[in-house]
C-alpha cells in the first residue's frame, strides 16, 4: 500500500539540537507540525484580524468614506484594540440560559473552523500539515460541524432572536451543503483524488485550473460558500433589521469574538477549497520553470500564489457584500433547493457524458491516479464545459423555474391572478 | 435482456503514485496510515485549548458587574415575554429531513466520480439510474410542496 | 469469493415492483384524484412481476442440479422457498391493492403514497424471501418495516391510527434491534454474513476467518436473538403485545396487508436462519435447542392466542389475536423442518385473513367506527352476502374441511406427527377445537340478536366485492383441491434436497 509519510524540510531537520536528540519519527510527526501549526495559527488568527480592518476599509472604500484611521497608522491598530476591548468586556451568561451549551457552543463552532485548516495546503511540499487521503470529505465533515456550534448557541440562550437566527442559519447552512458537495463532484472527475494535495498536482500535472473544465461547478461552489458561511447577500441569519444578531444575540465578550473568529476562518476555508480544487491550488503556469522545485524558494513562492489567490476570493467576498441587496428567507431557500440543486445534478450528469465521449474517442485516457489529455481533449473538454454545459443547465433552469415568481431567467407572460390584481 | 444486465463491475487498477518524490514523499511502508491523522490531532488539542486559555485571561481582565436586567434576555429593551422555546415551523424539520437524503447521495457521488474514467460507460449509466431515482424523490418533493417556504 | 455477479435477471421481480412504485408515486403526483388509475398501475406490475417470477420459478426447476440460484455475491438466493413465498406477497399485495381503494375513495387520502407504500413494502417482503446474507434480511425488513409503520398510521387525523403507527414503530425499532444484535453475534461466532458460508462454519465448527473453533456461547446468544426478534415480527407468545392495539387502530386494509404480508415475510426469513442455516445435519445441539425453544413457544402462542381472543370483544382484536394463534400453528412446521407446509399454510391463512379483514372494513363503514361485536348486532340479514363470506372464512380459519384452513393445518400437523411430534399436535387440535367458540361469535351477533340501532346497509365498490370473491374462490380451491399446487411444492421438495 502506498501512503504519503509527512516529512520536515531538510534545513529543519539539519538544526543542531533537533539532529542530535530526536528520533525522526518524532521530528516528522510531533516537533515539525507543531512548528507548522503554531506559524499557521498565528499568520490565520492575525489574518482574521486584520480581514475584519480589510472589510472596514474596503467598505469604505467602496462606499467613498474613509474607514478606520484613528488607532495607528491607517487605522492599522484597530484590530489589536479590537482585541483587547473584546478581551476586557463583560462575560454575560443570561439567567435562564443553558450554561454547559452556552460555554461549549462558541468554543465547538471555532474548533470546527480550525480544525479544517490542517488539512489545506498551502504550498508545495513541506507548506501543508498533513495531506490525509480523504482531505475533502474530511474537510466537508469537519465544517459541518459549525452548524452544531451555532444551533446549539441559538438554543442554549433561550432568547427569541437567538432561537430564530439559530434556525434559520441551520437550515440554510444544511441547504447550501448540498450544491456545495455536488459542484465538487464534477471537479473529482478530473483530479481523481480526494488528498487536496494530489489534487493541486494533478491539475499541475495536466497543466490547467480544473475551473476551466468546470465553470458552472465553481460558480455554484462559490455562491454556495457564500451562503454557507452567512455572508451577504445570503446574511439572513443575522439580519440586524429583523433579528437583532441572530444566533449570538446573546454572546458578548470573548465569547462573540470565538464566534467571530469562526465566521471569518470559514470563509477563509471555503476560499482554500475553491482554490484547491478549481483554481489550480499553488500552481500556477511557469512557476516551475522560474525555480526549482522543491526548493525552498519555490515552496514560499508556492504559498505566496495560493495566498494570493485566496486573497482575491476573499476580496470577492467582500466586494459582493456592499454590491448586492439581502435577499428575502423564502428566495434564499428557492435559490438553493430550486435553482442550486438542479444546476449541480445537471453539472454532474452532463459532464459525466462529456468524459465518456472524450474517453471513447481516445481524448482522454486513464492512467491508474491521474488522467492523460491529448490537445484535442482540451480542446473539446474546455468548448463543451461552455458551450453545452453552462447554456444547456441555464435552460433546464429556466424550464423548470419558469413559474417562480421571485427569479427568471426570461420573461413570462404574468400569471392571470396577478394580472387581474394589477388591473384592479 | 439488455446488455448491462450482466456485467461484471470492471474494478480499478491498483492505485499509482503520481506525485513527483520531491512534492510528497511517497514510500512504500507498512505503516499505518492513521499516524497521518496526528497532526489533526495536534491541532485539535491547540485549537480547543485556545478558547479556554483566552476566556481564562480574560476572565482576570475583564468587570463584572451583573443585575438582573442585564442577565435576561434580550427583547428590544421589554421584559422577556415567556420561554423561547416554542413550536417553530415545520418547515425546518421537512428541511432537515431533504438534507439527509441529499447529503448522503453526495457521498455515494464521491468515490463514484473518483474512479469515474475508468468506469467509463458503465458507470455513466449507473450514474444515470441513480440520480434519476433522486430526481423522481426531488421530483415528488417538489411538486408535494415540500420546497416552498411560504 | 466469487466475483460480484451483477445479475440483475435474479431480481427483476423487485425491479418491476420498485420501478412500478415510483410510477404510481410519480402517476400520484401529476394527477389529482387519481385513485381507480392507480389501481390499474398496481395491478399491472403486480401481475409483471409474477410473470416474471414464474419464469424464474421454471429456471430455478431447470437448474435444479446446481443448487439455487446466487446473484450479487451470494446476497440473493432464488430457490423455490424464495420464489414460493414471494408469489403469496405477491397475491397479498394484489388483494390489499384491491382493497384499500374503497377505504381511500371513502375517505379521501392520497392514494398515490398508499400505493407505492404497499409495493415497497412488498419489495421489501420479497427481499426477505430471496435473501443469501443476513444483512440482507435485515436490508429486507427495514423496507417493508418502515413502509409498514407509515401505512398504519396512514389515518393522519385519526388518534388510534396515530397510537397503531407509534406502537407498531417503536415495538418494531425494538425488536430489529434484537435482531440485528442476534446478527451479530452470529457474525462474531462464525466470521461471516452469508448463510451458506455460516451453515458451512457450524457444520465444521469453525470461524470462517480465524479457522479457529467457534465461540459457541457467542453462536447460542445470537442465535436466542435472532430468535426474539422474528418471535417479536411473527408475534409470537412472549412478544406478542403489540400486535392486536396495533392491528386495532391501522385502517383495516392496512391491517389485512400488515397481518399478512410482513408476518409471511418474517416466516420466510425465520425459516431461511433458522431450518436452514442452523439445520439439524449441521449441529446437532444447536438444532435441539432451538427446537425445543420453539416447541415452547408455539405452545405458549397458541394457548394465550386462544385463550385471550374468547374474551374479545372488537372484531379486530379478535383477528389479531387469532392471527396470533395462526402463528404458533405455522410454528408447528418449524420443528419438522418442513418449509412447504409453512409456505402451504401461509397461503391459505394470507387469504382468508384479507378475506376477513375486507368483510370487517365494509362492515365497519366509513372510518372503521364499527369495530366493536356489539354494533354488528341483527346485520346479518340485512347484508347476507357479507356475513355468510365472513362464516366462510371464520370456519375455514377455525379448520373446518373443505377450506383452506383445514388443508393448511393437515398438513403441518401431518408432518409434525410423522415426525414424532406428538404432544405439540395434540395441543394444537384441541386449542383449534377452541377457536371455533369465537370464531362463530360474530356470527350469533350478526344472526341470533336483535337490531339495536337502525344500521344502515354497508355499501361497498365493486374492487372489495372483486377481493371478497377472489378471497371465497381461493379459500375454497385450496380446501378442495389442493393437491396439484401441492404436487408442485412437492417436487420442489425432491428438488431442494441436493
Amino acid at each position: 500500500m502506498y501512503i504519503y509519510l509527512l516529512s520536515a524540510p531538510i534545513w529543519f531537520s539539519k538544526l543542531p539540537i533537533l539532529k542530535d536528540y530526536l528520533d525522526p519519527m518524532v521530528l516528522d510527526y510531533l516537533v515539525w507540525p507543531l512548528v507548522q501549526i503554531g506559524l499557521l495559527l498565528f499568520v490565520v488568527l492575525t489574518l482574521i484580524a486584520y480581514l475584519t480592518l480589510a472589510e472596514r476599509k474596503i467598505s469604505a472604500w467602496i462606499q467613498v468614506r474613509i474607514g478606520p484611521n484613528r488607532v495607528g497608522p491607517q487605522g492599522l491598530l484597530q484590530p489589536l484594540a479590537d482585541g483587547i476591548k473584546l478581551l476586557i468586556k463583560e462575560d454575560l451568561i443570561p439567567l435562564k440560559a443553558d450554561k454547559g451549551i452556552f460555554i461549549v457552543a462558541p468554543i465547538i463552532a471555532m474548533v470546527a473552523a480550525l480544525v479544517s485548516l490542517a488539512v489545506i495546503p498551502w504550498g508545495a511540499a513541506w507548506a501543508t500539515i498533513s495531506n490525509i487521503d480523504v482531505g475533502l470529505l474530511f474537510i466537508l465533515a469537519v465544517s459541518s460541524f459549525g452548524v452544531l456550534g451555532i444551533i446549539l448557541g441559538g438554543w442554549a440562550s433561550n432568547s427569541k432572536y437567538a432561537l430564530l437566527g439559530a434556525l434559520r442559519s441551520a437550515a440554510q447552512m444544511v441547504s447550501y451543503e448540498v450544491p456545495m458537495g455536488l459542484a465538487l463532484i464534477g471537479a473529482l472527475m478530473f483530479t481523481k483524488t480526494l488528498a487536496l494535495q494530489d489534487m493541486v498536482i494533478n491539475q499541475e500535472n495536466l497543466h490547467i485550473w480544473n475551473v476551466l473544465f468546470q465553470p458552472l461547478g465553481f460558480l455554484i461552489y462559490l455562491i454556495s460558500g457564500i451562503a454557507e458561511t452567512n455572508r451577504a447577500p445570503f446574511d439572513l441569519p443575522e439580519a440586524e433589521s429583523e433579528l437583532v444578531a441572530g444566533y449570538h444575540t446573546e454572546y458578548s465578550g470573548f465569547r462573540f469574538s470565538l464566534f467571530f473568529i469562526a465566521e471569518y476562518a470559514s470563509m477563509l476555508i471555503i476560499s482554500a477549497i475553491a482554490v484547491t480544487v478549481f483554481l489550480g491550488g499553488w500552481y500556477l503556469p511557469g512557476l516551475s520553470y522560474i525555480l526549482i522545485p522543491g526548493s525552498t524558494l519555490f515552496v514560499l513562492a508556492s504559498i505566496g500564489v495560493f495566498a494570493f489567490k485566496t486573497l482575491v476570493l476573499l476580496y470577492v467576498f467582500f466586494w459582493l457584500r456592499w454590491s448586492l441587496p439581502r435577499y428575502r428567507y423564502d428566495q434564499l431557500m428557492e435559490l438553493a433547493w430550486k435553482w442550486m440543486i438542479p444546476a449541480s445534478l445537471a453539472n454532474i450528469l452532463l459532464t459525466a457524458t462529456i468524459l465518456v465521449i472524450a474517453k471513447e474517442f481516445g481524448l482522454i485516457e486513464s492512467q491508474g491516479n491521474f488522467l492523460s489529455i491529448s490537445t484535442a481533449g482540451y480542446i473539446f473538454l474546455i468548448g463543451t464545459a461552455f458551450i453545452i454545459t453552462v447554456p444547456l443547465t441555464w435552460i433546464i433552469l429556466g424550464q423548470i423555474n419558469a413559474r417562480s415568481r421571485d427569479f427568471n431567467l426570461r420573461e413570462v407572460e404574468p400569471l392571470p391572478m396577478n394580472r387581474a390584481k394589477k388591473n384592479s | 435482456m439488455i446488455f448491462f444486465l450482466q456485467e461484471q463491475i470492471p474494478l480499478p487498477n491498483p492505485p499509482i503514485s503520481s506525485a513527483p518524490p520531491v512534492q510528497v514523499n511517497a514510500i512504500l511502508t507498512d505503516i499505518n496510515p492513521i499516524v497521518n491523522y496526528l497532526p489533526i490531532l495536534l491541532l485539535l488539542i491547540i485549537a480547543i485549548s485556545f478558547p479556554v486559555v483566552a476566556l481564562n485571561i480574560s476572565s482576570f481582565l475583564r468587570r463584572t458587574v451583573f443585575d438582573q436586567a442585564k442577565l435576561s434576555a434580550y427583547e428590544c429593551g421589554n421584559d422577556p415575554v415567556g420561554d423561547a422555546r416554542e413550536r417553530y415551523s415545520v418547515r425546518y424539520y421537512i428541511i432537515a429531513m431533504l438534507f439527509l437524503i441529499f447529503d448522503v447521495e453526495t457521498v455515494f457521488l464521491f468515490p463514484w466520480a473518483i474512479i469515474y474514467d475508468q468506469l467509463a460507460i458503465f458507470g455513466l449509466i449507473e450514474i444515470f439510474i441513480f440520480i434519476g431515482i433522486l430526481i423522481v424523490g426531488y421530483y415528488y418533493a417538489w411538486r408535494k410542496g415540500a420546497l416552498e417556504w411560504v | 469469493m466469487q466475483s460480484l455477479n451483477l445479475n440483475y435477471y435474479y431480481v427483476l421481480p423487485h425491479i418491476i415492483l420498485s420501478i412500478t412504485g415510483i410510477m404510481s408515486l410519480l402517476f400520484g403526483a401529476f394527477n389529482k384524484q387519481a385513485h381507480r388509475d392507480l389501481v390499474f398501475i398496481n395491478s399491472a406490475g403486480l401481475i409483471t412481476a409474477g410473470v416474471s417470477t414464474y419464469r424464474l420459478w421454471n429456471l430455478v426447476s431447470s437448474n435444479a442440479k446446481d443448487g439455487p440460484l446466487t446473484a450479487f455475491s451470494g446476497m440473493v438466493v432464488l430457490d423455490h422457498m424464495s420464489l414460493a413465498f414471494i408469489f403469496i406477497f405477491l397475491i397479498v399485495a394484489f388483494l390489499s391493492t384491491l382493497l384499500s381503494l374503497n377505504f381511500l375513495e371513502d375517505e379521501d387520502q392520497s392514494p398515490e403514497e398508499f400505493n407505492s407504500l404497499l409495493l415497497f413494502a412488498t419489495v421489501g417482503m420479497m427481499l426477505m424471501a430471496s435473501a443469501g446474507d443476513m444483512v440482507m434480511v435485515f436490508l429486507g425488513l427495514e423496507i417493508a418495516s418502515i413502509a409498514t409503520y407509515v401505512l398504519a398510521g396512514y389515518r393522519k387525523t385519526d388518534l388510534r391510527s396515530n397510537e397503531s403507527a407509534l406502537k407498531y414503530f417503536i415495538l418494531g425499532s425494538f425488536s430489529t434491534a434484537f435482531l440485528l444484535y442476534g446478527m451479530a453475534l452470529v457474525y462474531g461466532a462464525t466470521g461471516s454474513t452469508n448463510l451458506e458460508t455460516i451453515s458451512n462454519a457450524i457444520k465444521s465448527g469453525n470461524n470462517a476467518i480465524t479457522a479457529q473453533p467457534m465461540v459457541m456461547e457467542l453462536l447460542y446468544v445470537g442465535a436466542g436473538m435472532l430468535l426474539v426478534g422474528f418471535g417479536f415480527k411473527i408475534s409470537t407468545a412472549p412478544f406478542h403485545v403489540w400486535t392486536p392495539d396495533v392491528y386495532q387502530g391501522a385502517p383495516t386494509s392496512v391491517t389485512a396487508f400488515m397481518a399478512t404480508g410482513p408476518k409471511a415475510a418474517a416466516f420466510v426469513a425465520f425459516l431461511r436462519i433458522f431450518v436452514f442455516t442452523f439445520a439439524a445435519s449441521y449441529s446437532f445441539q444447536l438444532h435441539t435447542t432451538w427446537v425445543n425453544l420453539l416447541q415452547v413457544l408455539a405452545i405458549l402462542t397458541m394457548i394465550i392466542g386462544n385463550i385471550v381472543a374468547l374474551s374479545q370483544t372488537d372484531i379486530k382484536r379478535v383477528l389479531a389475536y387469532s392471527s396470533i394463534a395462526h402463528a404458533g400453528y405455522a410454528l408447528i412446521g418449524f420443528l419438522a423442518d418442513d418449509w412447504i407446509s409453512v409456505a402451504f399454510y401461509m397461503l391459505t391463512y394470507s387469504i382468508m385473513n384479507i378475506g376477513a379483514f375486507a368483510v370487517v372494513s365494509v362492515m365497519a363503514g366509513k372510518g372503521d367506527e364499527k369495530t366493536e361485536l356489539e354494533n354488528w348486532a341483527g346485520m346479518g340479514f340485512k347484508s347476507l352476502g357479507l356475513s355468510i363470506a365472513l362464516l366462510v372464512f371464520m370456519l375455514s380459519m377455525a379448520g373446518m374441511p373443505l377450506t383452506g384452513g383445514f388443508m393448511g393445518k393437515f398438513f403441518i400437523f401431518k408432518t409434525a406427527w410423522d415426525k414424532g411430534f406428538h404432544i405439540i399436535v395434540i395441543v394444537a387440535v384441541l386449542n383449534s377445537a377452541i377457536s371455533v367458540y369465537y370464531y362463530l361469535r360474530p356470527m350469533v351477533m350478526l344472526f341470533f340478536r336483535d337490531e339495536n340501532e337502525t344500521n344502515p346497509t354497508p355499501l361497498m365498490s365493486w374492487t372489495t366485492y372483486v377481493t371478497i370473491l377472489l378471497a371465497l374462490a381461493g379459500t375454497f380451491y385450496l380446501g378442495i383441491m389442493p393437491g396439484r399446487l401441492f404436487s408442485l411444492l412437492e417436487v420442489a421438495k425432491d428438488v431442494l434436497v441436493k
